[in-house]
């Protein structure tokens, strides 16, 4: 599935999107039992928060086959989320904890950090780059 | 939920201390790997530490050898997945295993939810799936580590939310009368005077706000309507300043429902400044305060923080100051209950 000389980075990055579109699954879930419990249009918030994991999603597997769009459009979602989490943590009363933490800045700022490095493996005829890995062996398991 | 469980925060600085350690001293191991398994390493030795770092608290000492055994195994993920040994299958068991566990602990009712367990199982999660995922031009068994980290990652992380959530749910702790609400410490059976005043507060703050029943008054004092359809409250930010006081003829809110009529005053609210502001408590448990944390906010409607802090898009995650509602039509949890009953609601929204 992956380009002969990478890194891993998107596989990195893949991992990661899996963890916060599973995350954001778990908000969704929230907004339907809040339209069960008569809030008919928190059902639409969930759904669109569904469709946001979807989307993480698809273009995490986008990044494995080195759609170069994909990496884009990832920083941009991931600098959303990261400035989102900023400016929602900036209202009164919103202390962050570990969790919080984590998820609103460690995920997102450890994607960007992968994402921000320019190198030819985010696309498909990469040939520039000489990646780290090229050089180890993988431990026998 | 929201909260270190005692004991748990030397955790957070252990872990961290061995991941800085890691970083340091095995970078001449990890240097050539690819980011995975660099990232995955450092994952299982962050856990490691903040799992050697509970050793000694009041879980017991069946549990105190468990996080020894599972600190020291995590911490030897580091250095054992360069070593040339077969080192991945332990090290999926490993996690996964840690995971579940915890899952176990807390639907046993063993441990409660807290934010070290929780940001220790998404740290755990993560490792699992990154150590798992195949990389590079010739991977060992991509066939079996692909769909294995597809189904652990997601289902993981859904079900150690869920499960952290329901547990919450089901057994809150004492100062919690539902998620999202934390109720002002008081003394569980009131005394009589605590009795006399809060019938004092109820009968002076039904006559106080009757006349803003005519809405043109309430908007002449300075009361504004904010938030959501339904059940709306109005708010005097100059009162709000004032800082919280118990005078029933100047509460900080008034709270309508919205009829086929228009709105109908149901309520008066009293209100502090910032979170933890609690206001005064003559009436002990009677008229306890209440403030609701974690609550994701939005024109939609409301519902409750994840455990993983999120909220559905297009709504924040907002704390709001203590408050106390003063509920003057007939409701079924009481006068001063945090919430208005939604069948009273629906009948003045129907009447």
């Amino acid at each position: 599935m992956a380009d002969a000389r990478t890194s891993g980075r998107a596989e990195t990055v893949f991992v990661l999107l899996l963890v916060q579109a599973s995350a954001w699954v778990l908000s969704a879930i929230s907004g339907f039992v809040a339209g069960l419990a008569g809030q008919p249009f928190m059902v639409l918030l969930a759904l669109f928060t569904l469709l946001l994991a979807a989307v993480a999603g698809w273009l995490g597997v986008a990044l494995l086959y080195r759609v170069r769009i994909a990496r884009r459009l990832l920083i941009g979602l991931e600098w959303i989320c990261l400035v989102g989490t900023l400016l929602v943590w900036l209202l009164p009363g919103n202390a962050p904890g570990p969790v919080a933490l984590l998820m609103g800045l460690g995920l997102p700022a450890t994607l960007l950090w992968l994402l921000h490095v320019r190198s030819g493996e985010w696309t498909r005829t990469s040939s520039s780059s000489a990646p780290a890995s090229q050089a180890w062996s993988p431990p026998p398991s | 939920m929201w909260a270190i469980a005692p004991g748990h925060a030397p955790a957070l600085l252990v872990g961290v201390l061995a991941l800085a350690g890691w970083l340091l001293m095995g970078r001449r191991l990890y240097r050539a790997a690819p980011t995975p398994v660099r990232l995955g390493t450092a994952l299982a030795v962050l856990s490691g530490g903040a799992h050697l770092g509970l050793v000694g608290g009041a879980h017991g000492a069946i549990t105190n050898v468990l996080f020894f055994i599972d600190g020291v195994a995590l911490l030897a993920l580091g250095p054992l997945a360069f070593s040339g040994l077969p080192w991945r299958l332990p090290a999926a068991l490993l996690l996964s295993g840690t995971v579940l566990a915890y899952l176990v602990y807390l639907l046993a009712g063993w441990e409660t939810p807290d934010q070290v367990g929780l940001a220790s199982k998404l740290v755990e999660i993560a490792a699992l799936g990154l150590l798992l995922v195949p990389v590079g031009a010739r991977p060992r068994l991509p066939w079996v580590r692909w769909p294995a980290v597809l189904v652990a990652v997601p289902m993981l992380t859904v079900g150690c939310g869920l499960v952290s959530w329901g547990v919450a749910l089901a057994r809150p702790d004492a100062t919690h009368q539902h998620l999202g609400a934390t109720v002002q410490a008081a003394a569980r059976t009131p005394t009589p005077e605590e009795k006399a005043y809060a019938d004092w507060l109820l009968a002076q703050t039904r006559s106080a706000i009757a006349p803003y029943s005519d809405t043109r008054l309430a908007l002449a004092a300075g009361y504004r309507p904010q938030g959501s359809i339904g059940v709306v409250h109005w708010i005097n930010n100059a009162l709000v300043k004032a800082g919280p006081a118990l005078d029933p003829s100047r509460p900080q809110g008034l709270v309508y429902v919205d009829s086929r009529h228009g709105p109908v005053l149901v309520g008066a609210m009293f209100q502090g400044r910032r979170v933890g502001d609690f206001g005064p408590d003559p009436g002990g448990s009677l008229t306890a305060w209440h403030e609701h944390e974690h609550v994701c906010f939005s024109p939609a409607g409301f519902d409750l923080e994840s455990p993983y802090a999120g909220c559905p898009v297009g709504s924040v995650s907002v704390s709001v100051p203590p408050m106390l509602h003063v509920w003057i039509v007939p409701n079924p949890g009481g006068p001063f209950a945090i919430d208005l009953d939604p069948r009273v609601v629906k009948a003045i929204q129907r009447g």
